[in-house]
């Protein structure tokens, strides 16, 4: 038998007798050669060699799964032997990865919004801005009704639909009234551009008819406690639409959570008829395109026909444009949209989380590191007898990156169960619904196991091609080479340091920029006003007369809008300004307003109670006047003119916030010509609030037995402007908190373990006469210095990043040293306090036991 | 416990009882294609061979040496008294079961 295929067969063999096996092949193979030819012989021993291909292989497995079975066990044993150790480089890394696990669902949460819908890709928003720009998604998030029909005609656009959302209007079922609820009204194209399945009913020209109502399933069990509801009747009461009795059409599926477009209840759009009288912007518009269509060049055509559906009102001065948004983009990069369903989310916001999930991460990776190094070193002996008795470089590797993916397999079972344990929690902290993440959790389980891996092959690869690489000869002589470790880690406590420090100054810095702004004076003083929807203007003066009379109220007055809830818009100029018209924001208000709400006149004087002449006379504000180039006496001898009409300024007031804080003040009109009120606010003088809320209800209701009295307060419309900042702020709290505890952890085990390190050296030292203040020296300066240098790294990053953040606001403090300085001394007192622990336990030991170690 | 044998090493076992004279790794295995109708690569009866040795059912022996081999050395088996015993035993089971069963061999003559 040739020689080449005997090589063969010994190598492929895994036979426990060799010898026997090769011999029976070559005698079975003269056998063949004599009997059947050179050629079937041949034949035959490549086709036994392609059999043991399999073998071999499936064998070799086995083998090596062995010895992981040992270099695990070995591994196992390591941790339990330094039990401190192994549980912070254990939790660190768990907390790590569970901070980055829930910060990926996050991310994925707000960047999934709206994709649910078939082909959201095409879906688009059209929203009205009022400068020449490119779409910037700046500009109010509503539009005039003809423009969804309008769309509709078009042949590149596969649907479009016109939405209008209701405020605080009620629906009552069986004398039960039900508030707190999301009332649109929608035409008939919403089901063609948003797909949605139906519980119960039929969708079909379900909105085409003028009574009927399409509710959600959640509404529909709240309402009768089942979803087979088809036919039954909703009363829609409203203080400013006409009251409608509706029956339900159809039931369909909740709207998922992640959806800008939160809705309960769809009213057909033809039910009231007063939206013909709407010619403004008041009504959102959604299109779809067809798949054939070329998005650049639908947009021109969308362009079009808003200029042409809006052509008759360029002559009274409109001047909005066609912005257009897609669908997917709506909740990240809609937060400017005023009016109308604007964005809830922040794209700035999920990219500085992103990073800060990054930085916790690193933090862990770098502990995990330092660990590992640190435990690898303290094991020279076990390797260089591995080495002497046969352990390749190979081996020695593969060894340690599963020790290391032993002891991330720990830290990922500690992050599942953390994940899983805060999920829920942080759902809240966030303000989001993240409950549809548990149906994934398989997903979630697998997504950190992977990680978990990756990150214990990655940091364990360094150190142990190190360690693989040493002399064996060198290592048993106790030369052990292993300075450069020893060089690495204060270079990652130094970046941990540099990342914690960004981290608190940026959270000191956002903490006081939230504080400056709640301070911020807000033009008028909102505290204990309470308000409430009204809208019977003829009684209203007997109310208003009788409720004043109340002790505790100190003021009342009706208006069209008050701060905090909206405004609308108009055109027009002081008369005898040289310049274009501008848009401004009026508020009809009735007498007593600015006194109910604290606002301060600068120039002239408020409305009068009873004094027809106020009804052609305007109050504006300071920016209204400097727009027009005018100092508040001046204005007080002109007129404003806008919209037809002509009105005598008799008052400026100072500037107030409208709405909200990252906006300019606007300009604003406060007018008195109208009799309709939209909503009454009442002073109150007392702190004991209850009692003079239910007298207000009783008065009312003295005069309008019917009346729905539903209040709340001005101070809280202002506060829910700070939520989602204020929810910005905790989340960055909190994963500064953890970098923070995962660097101290980290630098504690470092510590730890150059102290175990330098036992000999330190008894010697006390032997010699070294003082516990002394040892603690030595060791604090091996990582102080390093501590500071992450200072002057960390300052000019968090200068700039900071800045680039504040330039958001209007309204900002500014960025001072004094900022760093204090987070900087943070940091460091955090270090002090965890060396100086350490070290000084390992310097009150009685020098005896130190050097009797080893 | 007595250890159940697999189906190799039951048909190997029996095989080595048949086989006259020196029983090694070729013949085992002629013997046995020539029973079971299908061929066995070499090696494979090795492995029912080292369990039925570990069971202490077979005894293996080195061989001569001969020049076809290569000068190799045969590895030679032998039924012990405990295999002949379990033989006798499978034999008796077999039997039993067997002697109940109809001829299950359709199609074929008696």
């Amino acid at each position: 038998m040739p020689q080449i295929f005997v090589k063969i067969i010994s190598f492929l063999l895994v036979n426990n007798h060799p010898e026997a096996v090769i011999g029976d092949t070559e005698e079975e193979y003269l056998e063949r050669l004599s009997d059947q030819g050179s050629f079937n012989a041949l034949f035959w021993i490549i086709g036994q060699i392609i059999i043991l291909v399999p073998l071999h292989y499936s064998n070799s497995l086995q083998w090596s799964i062995a010895m992981f079975r040992n270099y695990f066990k070995i591994g196992f044993r390591n941790l339990v032997k330094e039990k401190l150790i192994s549980i912070i480089s254990i939790a660190g890394l768990g907390f790590g990865i569970a901070a980055a696990a829930l910060i990926i669902i996050y991310v994925h949460f707000e960047t999934s919004y709206d994709k649910y819908h078939d082909n959201s890709d095409r879906i688009y928003r059209v929203y009205t801005k009022f400068d020449d720009s490119k779409d910037n998604n700046k500009g109010y998030g509503i539009v005039i009704r003809a423009l969804a029909p309008a769309l509709r005609e078009e042949p590149s656009i596969e649907s479009a639909t016109s939405l209008y959302k209701f405020g605080r209007d009620l629906i009552k079922i069986d004398k039960q009234i039900y508030n707190n609820l999301n009332i649109f009204s929608a035409d008939s194209g919403f089901f063609n551009v948003f797909t949605k399945s139906h519980i119960a009913g039929d969708l079909t020209n379900a909105l085409s008819n003028p009574s009927s109502a399409i509710i959600t399933e959640e509404t529909a069990l709240k309402f009768w406690g089942t979803t087979d509801v088809t036919g039954k009747n909703l009363e829609f009461i409203s203080n400013f639409f006409e009251d409608r009795i509706y029956s339900v059409a159809a039931v369909i599926e909740n709207v998922p959570a992640n959806s800008h477009l939160e809705y309960d209840i769809l009213l057909s759009h033809y039910s009231q008829p007063i939206f013909d009288r709407f010619g403004g912007d008041e009504f959102l518009t959604y299109f779809k395109l067809q798949e054939f269509a070329d998005p650049e060049l639908s947009m021109n055509l969308v362009s079009g026909i808003f200029e042409k559906v809006n052509e008759h009102r360029r002559e009274i001065g409109y001047d909005g444009h066609a912005g257009i948004i897609p669908l997917e983009d709506i909740h990240l990069k809609g937060s400017e949209l005023f009016r109308g369903l604007s964005g809830k989310g922040n794209l700035n916001f999920v990219y500085i989380i992103i990073i800060i999930a990054a930085a916790i991460l690193f933090i862990a990776v770098l502990n995990f590191i330092n660990l590992l190094s640190a435990k690898f070193q303290n094991r020279f002996n076990e390797i260089a007898v591995r080495k002497v008795v046969g352990a390749g470089r190979n081996s020695i590797l593969s060894q340690f990156i599963s020790e290391a993916i032993v002891i991330a397999l720990f830290s990922a079972v500690a992050s599942i169960v953390i994940t899983g344990l805060t999920l829920n929690k942080f759902g809240i902290l966030v303000n989001r619904n993240l409950e549809v993440y548990f149906n994934s959790y398989p997903w979630i389980i697998g997504g950190i196991l992977f990680l978990s891996i990756m990150i214990a092959v990655c940091s364990a690869v360094f150190p142990a091609l190190r360690i693989a690489k040493l002399q064996c000869v060198n290592i048993l002589k106790n030369k052990s080479g292993g300075g450069k470790f020893s060089r690495l880690v204060p270079l990652t406590v130094m970046v941990q340091f540099a990342i914690v420090i960004t981290l608190l100054s940026s959270i000191i810095v956002i903490y006081s920029q939230v504080q400056f702004m709640k301070e911020q004076e807000l033009g008028f003083d909102p505290e204990q006003i309470v308000y409430f929807n009204y809208k019977d203007s003829e009684k209203y003066e007997a109310i208003k007369n009788k409720l004043e009379q109340i002790p505790e109220i100190a003021s009342v007055s009706g208006s069209q809008s008050i701060p905090g809830i909206g405004k609308s818009g108009q055109l027009g100029k002081i008369k005898g300004f040289s310049g274009e018209n501008i848009s401004f924001s009026e508020n009809r208000i009735q007498p007593g307003y600015i006194k109910t709400f604290g606002m301060k006149l600068i120039a002239g004087r408020g409305f009068k109670e009873n004094f027809p002449p106020d009804r052609k006379a305007v109050i504006l504000n300071e920016k209204f006047i400097r727009m027009m180039n005018l100092t508040p006496h001046q204005a007080l001898e002109r007129e404003l003119e806008y919209s037809g009409r002509l009105l005598k300024i008799i008052g400026v007031v100072a500037d107030f916030n409208f709405s909200s804080f990252e906006q300019n003040i606007g300009p604003l009109a406060l007018t008195n010509y109208s009799d309709r009120i939209n909503i009454m606010a009442a002073k109150i003088k007392t702190k004991n609030l209850q009692n003079t809320i239910e007298g207000i209800e009783e008065t009312i209701k003295d005069f309008l037995p019917d009346f729905i009295y539903e209040y709340s307060f001005v101070d809280e419309l202002f506060d829910k402007m700070y939520k989602e900042i204020e929810i910005n702020n905790t989340l960055l709290i909190y994963s500064a908190l953890l970098a923070i505890i995962l660097s101290a952890m980290g630098l504690f085990a470092v510590t730890l373990f150059a102290v175990l390190r330098r036992t000999k050296e330190i008894g010697i030292r006390k032997v010699l006469g070294g003082t516990v203040s002394g040892i603690n020296i030595l060791l604090l300066k091996d990582y102080l210095a390093w501590v500071l240098i992450s200072n002057i790294v960390a300052w000019p990053v968090s200068h700039y990043v900071l800045s680039f953040w504040l330039q958001n606001f209007v309204v900002k403090i500014d960025l001072h040293i004094g900022y760093y300085l204090s987070t900087g001394i943070t940091a460091l007192s955090i270090a002090v306090i965890t060396i100086i622990y350490i070290t000084t336990r390992a310097a009150l030991n009685n020098p005896v036991n130190n050097l009797r170690y080893e | 416990m007595k250890k159940y044998l697999s189906r190799p090493e039951e048909f190997v076992l029996l095989v080595l009882y048949q086989i006259e004279g020196e029983a090694y790794g070729n013949n085992i295995r002629k013997k046995l294609a020539e029973v079971t109708g299908k061929y066995w690569s070499i090696g494979s009866v090795y492995v029912p061979l080292d369990r039925l040795e570990n069971k202490g059912l077979v005894k293996s022996f080195t061989g001569k040496i001969t020049p076809e081999r290569g000068g190799r050395a045969k590895r030679c088996y032998e039924i012990t008294k405990g295999g002949l015993e379990r033989l006798a035993e499978l034999q008796k089971a077999h039997n039993t079961l067997w002697s109940k069963m109809p001829n299950l061999s359709f199609g074929e003559d008696k």
